[in-house]
């Protein structure tokens, strides 16, 4: 309105005019902090889209060159080599199965036996102790004696007659000195007055020169007699895998040293690719003759993969027929091993129905193996689909390995994903408790305590939590597992991570899902009273069922957090990275895992730029990107569909 | 009080009563003595902030929801029983008073869910009787006719005025004795309007009805008798027509000749 032609008068032209405005670069103050605000949430959107860009861009190379790396583990014949090695393992888990339960019978059938050996052994300790003296005596006596012998049996026709007089002398000494050694093992063995008669009889009749007792040896034989049927079942099934593991060490060399000559063309055909590029750029021409130089000094020879992996071929016949023995074996084994039923150790029994499946497995797995391995060439292309699958689906992160490296993203996927379910577990019933309790049912006085105390759970340091997990939550779960009797190996693990997750969950699930309930409008609070509910009927019929769509955004919100944590799972997770078992019931939670964020916070630091594992990490956090970007969008529509309604 | 009349059957009861929001350092209510007719509409007129929706919410101790109101005197007794006597438990209070909101405030539920919540939380599981029950309070409230097909789509889908009546049928479905109404149709408009105030007429046989209410035709259209409040004191209260047509207080005539509030 600063122009007005108009009117003439000058006061509303001054009132309405702009002129009392400042403004900076023609632009005034208003204009300037809207623009500002503005600004930083395009900002906001830039970096999120730049992160996008930059996560993409790092891990977008990782499939093809995995790809290529399965294609290497294929053509040097490494792959047949797992097929051997697959075999080799599953009968050896199998058999692993057998042998404890053999040895757990073996110690618990013939414990009497075994109890007096192992008395025995103690006493004679001490009995040889108490006779040391004696001993030495003996001893230098007894080398005495075998010089003598030594120097009879060399002796002249003339020498005869004074070596065999030193001999006898040799001999007297050292019959004297063994008295005088049994002498002082007797009275030893006097002292031993625990002892029963029978190991105070076999003391007394040890030898000097004596290696085991035949008291000792008897025993031996005792208990070896009591599992001796077991014992040809378990030893049958343990010998039936060396032909098959000589095979698989033998062609295993063959396979690594053809893969080096692989990986030594890749780094060759790098290395000349950056000769000529430096060809390309060089600054002068004498620069360039010595790239170039360079660059022709670099030979790739390729090596001739059929010429390679040939033994493979040639012991395919082999492998049949040990894969024929081998599944002969485990038959035989089946049949052969003893019913459980008829062991004394109720742990050994149980053992020795757990390897029946895994005997029945292995049956499996030698003849798909073997099958596989009759159809397998080396020069099949490896289709790029599986380097998709076999990263999603992998089970197995192997890197640094002198034999192949494997990208498997389910164990750590499965970690994490655990781990924050048991943070969810433990904090959604507590948060979202609490949360209805202060809104609802404390009083003022309650209320302006616990909600500042819990949000300040938040100011707490994660690496300080997890310190304190290692420290004091670790030990103190174990004494407890200990306490009910749980078997509890690992101190860090699932659970001691999963609660303290769920601890930094708390303040977060609880503050939104406590804005969720505060947001209930309290006309349906009123209506319910009104109808003469109770509080507890109000808050579980009417005020939990409103704020529904809130809290399960709350807690999508809090799983979010703790599948993104790094800190506290590094410390805590114990950081094995392996699918957990969960044949295991409630106790997969007392076995240590890896995650996503930890495993990344653990192995980039020591990558090479642009390396396949550098790439690996990336693709692994692209994912972990993904989903936290998923949830957060559920939770936010939820939120938006649940304040549109309330 | 030069109204006060004796009601030969009276549902509440109110000898001298006082009313503070504050722990009685001020009293919203001063005073008030009167006797409510059983299974008659009575009407609660008088200008904003007069203390007629608090006096209201002293029927069923709706007041207990602020921590420092109180009765600070006198005694309320419905059916006989003095309703702030610390035997008396407020929710089973709340059940035989029943109250209908100015703004309809049906639960986020299905509109067979809203109508059944009272019986729900009495323990009733049966799903017959809850269907009997639905029905009849549905009826009751004039509302069967329009939701009878849709009794498992959400209340929040009907118009505000069958809103209104559906908190009505959830009401009477818990079968109180008293309802209050608390401007029931001040958010409705006409058409709404006109439908509850039939529905109120037809109340009437089965229930004593406390209205308040901001429109003076209303209040005459609708009630037997009717209260006047002025500045938390009652003013006036007689036989609806009494009120209207030969008021005795000087205030009530400038009240309802439109002179203030």
């Amino acid at each position: 309105m600063s122009k007005q032609s108009r009117s003439s008068d000058s006061d509303s032209q001054r009132s309405f005019s702009k002129k009392g405005r400042s403004t900076l670069l023609g632009i005034s103050k208003d204009s300037w902090i809207q623009k500002f605000f503005g600004g930083n949430a395009l900002l906001a959107i830039v970096f999120l889209l730049a992160i996008c860009g930059f996560l993409i861009k790092e891990a977008v190379f990782f499939f093809p060159d995995y790809h290529k790396s399965l294609q290497l583990f294929r053509q040097s014949g490494q792959e047949y080599v797992t097929l051997l090695e697959d075999q080799y393992k599953a009968q050896k888990s199998a058999y692993a199965l057998v042998d404890q339960a053999y040895n757990i019978e073996r110690a618990n059938a013939g414990a009497a036996e075994l109890e007096k050996i192992t008395a025995f052994a103690t006493a004679r300790n001490k009995v040889l102790d108490f006779a040391e003296e004696a001993y030495d005596e003996w001893d230098d006596a007894n080398d005495e004696l075998e010089d003598a012998q030594d120097e009879f049996d060399d002796a002249e026709e003339a020498d005869k007659a004074s070596a065999q007089a030193t001999l006898e002398a040799a001999q007297t000494l050292e019959k004297n000195l063994r008295t005088a050694w049994k002498a002082d093992v007797s009275a030893a063995v006097l002292q031993q007055s625990s002892l029963s008669e029978d190991v105070k009889d076999a003391l007394r009749q040890m030898q000097p020169d004596q290696g085991m007792s035949p008291f000792q040896m008897e025993l031996q034989k005792a208990v070896d007699a009591k599992v001796a049927e077991f014992a040809i079942s378990r030893n049958a099934l343990r010998d039936s895998v060396k032909p098959l593991e000589k095979l698989w060490l033998e062609l295993r060399d063959v396979a690594a040293a053809a893969k080096d000559k692989g990986v030594t063309l890749k780094t060759a055909a790098e290395r000349k690719a950056a000769y000529l590029e430096a060809v390309q750029n060089a600054p002068t021409p004498e620069a360039r003759q010595k790239a170039q130089e360079q660059a022709d000094a670099v030979i790739l020879a390729a090596p001739d993969w059929d010429k390679e992996v040939a033994p493979l071929y040639e012991a395919t016949p082999r492998a049949n027929e040990i894969s024929k023995n081998l599944l002969q074996a485990i038959a035989t084994a089946k049949e052969n091993l003893p019913d459980p039923a008829t062991l004394t150790d109720s742990l050994a029994q149980e053992r020795l129905k757990q390897a029946t499946p895994e005997l029945v497995k292995a049956r499996e797995v030698v003849t798909a193996r073997t099958e596989t391995l009759n159809q397998w060439r080396h020069d099949e292309k490896v289709g790029f689909f599986k380097s998709v699958t076999g990263f999603f689906l992998g089970a197995d992160w192997v890197t640094n390995s002198s034999w192949q490296d494997f990208y498997g993203f389910l164990p750590l996927f499965t970690g994490s994903l655990l781990i924050s379910i048991v943070a969810l577990c433990i904090a959604v019933p507590f948060s979202v408790a609490a949360a209805i309790y202060t809104n609802q049912l404390a009083s003022k006085g309650e209320a302006t305590f616990i909600k500042p105390t819990i949000e300040f759970i938040q100011a707490i340091p994660s690496v300080v939590l997890g310190l304190f997990g290692i420290l004091i939550l670790g030990e103190s779960l174990r004494d407890g597992a200990e306490f009910l009797g749980i078997p509890m190996q690992e101190r860090l693990n699932v659970l001691n991570a999963g609660i303290l997750l769920a601890l930094m969950a708390v303040p977060t699930v609880f503050t939104l899902a406590e804005d969720a309930i505060n947001n209930v409008p309290s006309a349906f609070r009123d209506a319910s009273f009104a109808l003469g509910a109770t509080k507890f009927q109000t808050v579980l019929r009417v005020i939990v069922p409103t704020a529904i769509s809130g809290i399960i955004a709350a807690i999508l919100l809090g799983f979010g957090r703790v599948i993104g944590e790094t800190m506290v799972v590094l410390l805590v997770a114990g950081n094995k990275i392996s699918i957990p078992d969960f044949s295991d019931g409630l106790g997969v939670l007392t076995q240590p895992v890896h995650t996503m964020t930890g495993l990344i916070a653990q192995e980039t630091g020591e990558v090479n730029q642009g390396s396949l594992h550098w790439r690996a990490l990336f693709m692994v956090a692209l994912v972990l990107f993904m989903i936290s970007l998923t949830v957060n969008y559920i939770s936010q529509t939820l939120i938006r569909r649940y304040s549109l309604k309330g | 009080m030069s109204t006060q009349e004796v009601i030969s059957s009276p549902i509440i009861t109110l000898d001298d009563v006082s009313f503070s929001y504050d722990m009685g350092k001020t009293n919203t209510i001063k005073n008030v003595s009167f006797d409510i007719p059983e299974k008659q509409v009575t009407a609660f007129i008088g200008p904003s902030g007069c203390g007629k929706s608090t006096l209201l919410r002293c029927f069923n101790r709706m007041n207990d929801l602020i921590e420092t109101a109180k009765v600070t005197s006198g005694k309320i007794e419905i059916m006989g029983q003095d309703i702030n006597a610390p035997t008396v438990d407020a929710i089973e209070l709340r059940k035989q008073v029943g109250m209908v909101f100015q703004k309809y405030n049906p639960f986020p539920k299905s509109i067979f869910e809203n109508v059944a919540y009272g019986l729900r939380i009495q323990g009733i599981k049966n799903k017959s009787d809850l269907a009997t029950a639905v029905e009849k309070s549905l009826r009751g409230a004039a509302l069967w006719d329009e939701v009878k097909d849709r009794l498992n789509s959400s209340a929040l889908g009907l118009s505000g005025g069958q809103q209104q009546r559906l908190c009505i049928a959830r009401t009477i479905a818990v079968q109180p004795k008293v309802i209050l109404m608390d401007e029931p149709c001040s958010a409705l408009d006409p058409i709404a309007t006109a439908k509850v105030e039939e529905l109120i007429n037809e109340l009437r046989e089965q229930f004593s009805i406390v209205i308040v209410t901001h429109s003076m035709q209303q209040a005459s259209r609708i009630s037997d008798r009717t209260a006047f409040f002025y500045l938390g004191e009652l003013i006036e209260y007689s036989d609806t027509t009494d009120l209207f047509s030969a008021p005795k207080e000087k205030r009530t005539e400038d009240y309802i000749s439109g002179r203030f509030g």
